[in-house]
């Protein structure tokens, strides 16, 4: 195709866009066309490197005799330079960022890499914050965020997919795995889920998730998202598989099991016996804050013979007062929660201690002074809302909500037996649950003895010196130290 | 499954809420005292006022609120008390019954057949036997509620002083059941104006006008009471009960001089040999010096030893008097002597001794053996008086 068509045909296609910027020159006595998108790319690398070099190309380095395209390949500064054929690639080129030389009479052009710095630097995590651990987190560059990796895992055997997805968006994706350590089928796996997506748009990571993970099946994670790069290193050497999306600043880890959204990368700073102590907080708190609503409904309208007197007399004045069922008054503070938990991560930071001071109001001494709910409701909720802040994966705290629910209504319909009732529902669904062929409630069930040494309890470093052989091929972690 | 989770469904939505109480709509019921009266049995349900704490308008009123009846049967007594409550009487909270000692001289088989039978009253709840039919009345200070006030003197009582022993319902039915121990109930005895004692003036004395009084303890025999015993003999009870693990004894000497000692971790091992008729009693334990107005030199390990002597052949002497007491006075088995010995040798018992149980009860051979020893004297060496 003569340049001048494709020129014409560029200009037809994106509507004689501004953002496409074409430039025409003379070089060796030929017509040169320099294409590129301006948003994306930039423009001192253009003018520096590409228009410049092409000028000392014309007065310097060309012959009469010699091959113009060679030529231009051989000098042009740039450290990237494509040799491209068809239209379709030069319109792919010039998406991403690249600029294009075309040159008159001539089936070959050049892309070349000019891509405009739009990403924000490196900053601290935001959402998965530690007292000791990595302050780095990722960004929505995808180039940046693999380099975050590849500065922590300087091996070969750090392998990695691209892949793209999104039929508008070509967002790229990037399957990363250590090969020597993790399982080859769940590798193949994930990436043949992921070609099979075909979408008009990746916009986040999310959309990624959902779409590989059997959505309906649980209602808790089975794929953990992080923005820390210590934890995604962490993963991989344990032989996960990492899921990078560009533009997004999440890294979706697979497979995960229960266990592992009671760990923090935290941990491994901290010596094991203390740990040890922390992880029986966190797991104590993730049942205060599935069963402390419902048990509250189950003592004061049922099994009131569980309390001890002095608790019940007080339960029951406190109660006195409230004219609502203690079902009724436990969803009602529920939804306060919820509401308050929403409304502060969706408003703005300028309005947060307006919103909290509301909160504290209606979750607080107004509302028990208004006879709406009583006192022990107020620290029912304050509880379990603690506790279920423990967690970092927001997919944990919304799937608890849920069971929080059929415990309760467990408990106004039968009292403490339908809390046990429901807690078998609840096991027995945990552990028919799996994350890409692993079980999602090892190590408790099937028992895995490596699982089970950095679970409730947190053995010495020393000896978690294997890997989890469900994850991976090769086990041994740690060899004997001294 | 999906068929699995619709019926659950229904399941869940078709059952009625069995047992559903809202915890507003209940009296929690703390007490309970049964008297005997001519026309049936008077209930005096003392009932928690969940209201009061609650609610500053009704800061005079009084913690608990008390609830009577009288009717020929103790059920229909019971249902009947909510023509005078707003609410439903709830006694699964209940923790302390009062046998009025006009119930306990005649029969106790309704009162324990009724209660063991209610499936909602626990066993755990303290009896006590009641010396006026209006203990459960008045008004307590430093405790609200009138049956916690009871109780907490009852233990504690049981822990330093050792005049009472501590008896659960479901000991009592066990003892009922058992027609070879006969039963021993502790005391209690309201002094003062009951009427003065109902309101809440009562507290506001530094001397309350009407108290309860723990009274030691009753014996019974084939369930009817049939006397009390005094303080010290309630202890002695105690002691060879292994009711208790700490108790005081005075130990007196020549010329009005005496010694009190702190018994701790007494124990009392009773040997029985049905073949002999003959009871052996040990009492072990250690004592400290609390107490004492002795000229000797109580560093002196040989006036010790004389002491520890006195306080063994004091404690031995105690012993066996009570055990004479009771087996003449009141012809009461509250040890459970004929327990033993059917333990014991339970084919020789059931030929020999359970018909001749009376006359070889009063035949009775009894040894008693007593070892304590003092192993503290307090921060005194020799003692005030002897320096």
């Amino acid at each position: 195709m003569e340049i001048k068509d494709i020129v014409k045909r560029l200009k037809k296609d994106t509507n004689n866009n501004d953002d496409y910027n074409i430039r025409k020159k003379i070089v060796g006595g030929k017509l040169v066309y320099v294409i590129y998108n301006e948003p994306l790319t930039s423009s001192d690398k253009i003018s520096d490197f590409v228009i410049r070099s092409l000028d000392r190309i014309d007065k310097v380095a060309f012959k009469s005799d010699s091959n113009l395209e060679d030529i231009i390949f051989n000098e042009i500064d740039n450290f990237k330079v494509k040799e491209i054929t068809t239209y379709e690639d030069i319109c792919y080129h010039l998406n991403y960022g690249f600029t294009v030389i075309l040159i008159s009479d001539s089936n070959k052009y050049f892309a070349l890499e000019t891509k405009g710095e739009l990403a924000r630097g490196i900053s601290p995590p935001l959402t998965e914050s530690a007292l000791r651990g990595a302050m780095d987190a990722f960004v929505e560059n995808i180039q940046t965020n693999l380099g975050l990796i590849r500065r922590r895992i300087k091996d070969n055997n750090l392998w990695c997919e691209s892949l793209e997805v999104g039929r508008y968006t070509k967002t790229k994706v990037n399957v990363l795995y250590m090969n020597n350590i993790c399982k080859k089928e769940l590798v193949d796996k994930v990436v043949e889920q992921i070609k099979k997506i075909d979408i008009d748009g990746i916009i986040s990571a999310g959309t990624i998730k959902n779409l590989i993970e059997k959505e309906n099946k649980s209602v808790f994670p089975t794929i953990f998202t992080t923005e820390r790069p210590d934890k995604v290193c962490q993963s991989l050497l344990a032989g996960r598989v990492i899921i990078l999306v560009d533009s997004s600043q999440f890294a979706l880890l697979l497979p995960i099991t229960m266990n592992d959204l009671f760990l923090s990368t935290e941990d491994g700073f901290n010596k094991s016996i203390n740990i040890t102590l922390t992880r029986f907080i966190r797991y104590i708190s993730f049942f205060i804050t599935l069963f402390t609503p419902a048990i509250y409904v189950a003592v004061t309208t049922y099994n009131q013979e569980m309390l001890p007197t002095e608790l019940l007399v007080s339960f029951a004045s406190q109660r006195s007062s409230v004219p609502f069922p203690a079902f009724f008054e436990a969803i009602i503070m529920l939804i306060a929660f919820e509401l308050l938990r929403e409304s502060d991560l969706r408003s703005p930071t300028f309005t947060t201690s307006a919103l909290s001071t509301v909160g504290a109001l209606i979750l607080g001494e107004a509302a028990v002074n208004a006879g709406i709910v009583s006192p022990i409701m107020i620290i029912v909720i304050a509880i379990t809302a603690l506790s279920s802040l423990l967690f970092t994966e927001p997919e944990m705290i919304n799937g608890v909500r849920w069971w929080r629910i059929i415990f309760m209504l467990g408990a106004s319909f039968m009292g403490v037996i339908g809390v046990v009732l429901g807690f078998a529902i609840f096991i027995i669904k945990l552990c028919s649950v799996s994350s890409f062929g692993v079980p999602y409630f090892m190590p408790f069930s099937p028992i895995s003895t490596t699982g089970l040494k950095n679970s409730i309890v947190k053995f010495s470093t020393k000896k978690l010196d294997k890997r989890e052989p469900q994850l991976s091929r090769n086990t041994t972690k740690l060899k004997e130290v001294e | 499954m999906k068929k699995i989770i619709i019926c659950l469904i229904i399941l869940f939505t078709l059952t009625g809420c069995y047992n559903y109480r809202e915890l507003n709509d209940l009296a929690i019921v703390s007490g309970i005292s049964i008297a005997k009266v001519e026309d049936g049995y008077e209930l005096t349900v003392e009932v928690v006022n969940t209201k009061k704490e609650q609610d500053a308008a009704s800061a005079r009123e009084t913690d608990f609120v008390i609830y009577k009846n009288t009717s020929d049967s103790l059920q229909e007594g019971f249902r009947r008390l909510i023509n005078e409550a707003p609410k439903k009487m709830y006694a699964a909270q209940m923790e302390l019954l009062i046998l009025d000692e006009s119930l306990a001289k005649e029969d106790l088989k309704n009162v324990v057949d009724f209660m063991a039978r209610d499936p909602e009253i626990r066993s755990e709840f303290y009896v006590i036997v009641g010396k006026n039919d209006d203990i459960l009345e008045i008004t307590t200070p430093l405790e609200n509620i009138n049956s916690k006030n009871i109780i907490q003197s009852l233990e504690s009582n049981n822990t330093y002083l050792g005049s009472v022993n501590l008896v659960t319902f479901h000991d009592l039915i066990d003892n009922y059941l058992n027609d070879k121990i006969d039963l021993a109930l502790p005391v209690i005895e309201m002094i003062g104006d009951a009427s003065e004692g109902e309101e809440n003036d009562n507290l506001e004395n530094t001397t309350s006008e009407a108290f309860n009084l723990l009274n030691n303890i009753a014996v019974f025999k084939d369930d009817k009471l049939v006397g009390y015993l005094s303080e010290e003999e309630s202890k002695v009870f105690n002691l060879v009960s292994n009711n208790i693990r700490t108790t005081l004894v005075k130990t007196d000497f020549e010329d009005d001089q005496y010694v009190i000692s702190e018994m701790v971790n007494i124990e009392c091992k009773t040997e029985v040999d049905p073949k002999k008729n003959s009871v052996s009693i040990n009492v072990s334990g250690k004592a400290a010096i609390s107490e004492a107005n002795y000229t000797e030199n109580l560093e002196n390990d040989k006036t010790i030893k004389k002491v520890e002597n006195k306080l063994n052949k004091y404690t031995e002497e105690i012993v066996k008097k009570l055990i004479k007491k009771t087996i003449d006075k009141y012809d009461s088995d509250i040890y459970g002597f004929e327990d033993m010995f059917y333990k014991k040798d339970a084919d020789y018992y059931k030929k020999n001794i359970k018909d001749n149980w009376d006359k070889l009860f009063h035949d009775l051979d009894i040894k008693v053996s007593s070892n304590i020893e003092i192993f503290e004297k307090g921060n005194l060496n020799g003692g005030i008086y002897y320096e």
